[in-house]
């Protein structure tokens, strides 16, 4: 089968467009997010998908689109991007559940995914929660290339008790 | 860069890697930056006695961290970040950036 897309935009509005048929809605989350709001400065070649819906309409809907199961993701021998629905509910660190702020045209799809400010948030709660420092790089990234509210990001570090590693990201953001 | 203040490179090397990446066993540590592990554990050693790190065994493992309860913990925290943020690209990307967060089992590499 061919390849369904050759970007990581174009199949997210895929696997937004054919799961959608079947009322399945589905919010772009993690690492492509970032290569999104970088113009692929950092790339990702999977793409997390948050639902609701179970795995077996999902598998359907997959299927369709040439995408066989292959452990908890979705492959397509012609296409470099994994595809993965990783269990919801959509969360930033602690706080949950989390409604997905951002919107992006493809075409006629609209993808739903995490706004920039959710996005920084997103990364950073791997920096705050697990030292992940190549989180830090994405998160510092993200602010760089898009407008964000730095007040939600500050408000948001508060409440996950990470107000120290907060100023890191804010010495990483100036030093660039 | 705080190899004087610390006493030599590897003391320095430790520093960094316990701020960076919060936590570290001795091989971890000496894998991370290619040197020997004796190396590394006679740091380990030499701080914690001064109280700068501290140690909890996990299984047959002693994991290493900056003591939470140093008095100057914070100062030196601020210290480490300093020279982390100064660091040239290159041995940031080699030595500071490696991945921490859990990865789904059964994933691509």
């Amino acid at each position: 089968m061919k390849s369904p897309a050759a970007t990581a935009k174009g199949l997210a509005a895929l696997v937004t467009k054919e799961p959608r048929r079947d009322g399945i809605s589905a919010v772009l989350t993690g690492g492509t997010v970032v290569s999104i709001y970088t113009n692929n400065q950092y790339e990702s070649r999977d793409l997390d998908f948050i639902s609701s819906a179970d795995r077996a309409r999902i598998s359907a809907a997959m299927s369709r689109i040439g995408f066989r199961p292959h452990g908890r993701s979705f492959v397509h021998e012609e296409c470099p991007y994994t595809v993965e629905f990783p269990t919801g509910p959509l969360a930033l660190g602690e706080r949950q559940p989390v409604k997905a702020a951002g919107r992006l045209q493809v075409g006629s799809t609209v993808v739903q995914l995490l706004s920039p400010t959710q996005c920084v948030m997103d990364r950073l709660a791997w920096f705050f929660h697990n030292n992940d420092r190549q989180c830090l790089d994405q998160a510092v990234a993200v602010a760089e290339s898009q407008r964000v509210s730095m007040n939600i990001i500050r408000d948001w570090a508060k409440d996950e008790g990470a107000e120290e590693k907060f100023e890191i990201f804010l010495n990483f953001l100036k030093k660039k | 860069m705080l190899d004087s203040l610390f006493g030599n490179k590897t003391s320095e090397r430790v520093l960094l890697y316990l701020q960076n990446y919060g936590e570290g066993y001795p091989t971890e540590i000496a894998r991370n930056f290619g040197i020997a592990q004796s190396q590394v554990q006679k740091q380990l050693t030499r701080l914690e006695q001064g109280g700068i790190v501290a140690s909890q065994l996990s299984g047959r493992m002693r994991n290493y961290r900056l003591n939470p309860r140093w008095p100057y913990l914070k100062q030196l925290s601020s210290l480490l970040e300093k020279a982390l943020l100064s660091l040239p690209r290159d041995e940031t990307m080699s030595y500071y950036r490696r991945r921490t967060r859990p990865r789904r089992p059964g994933k691509k590499l």
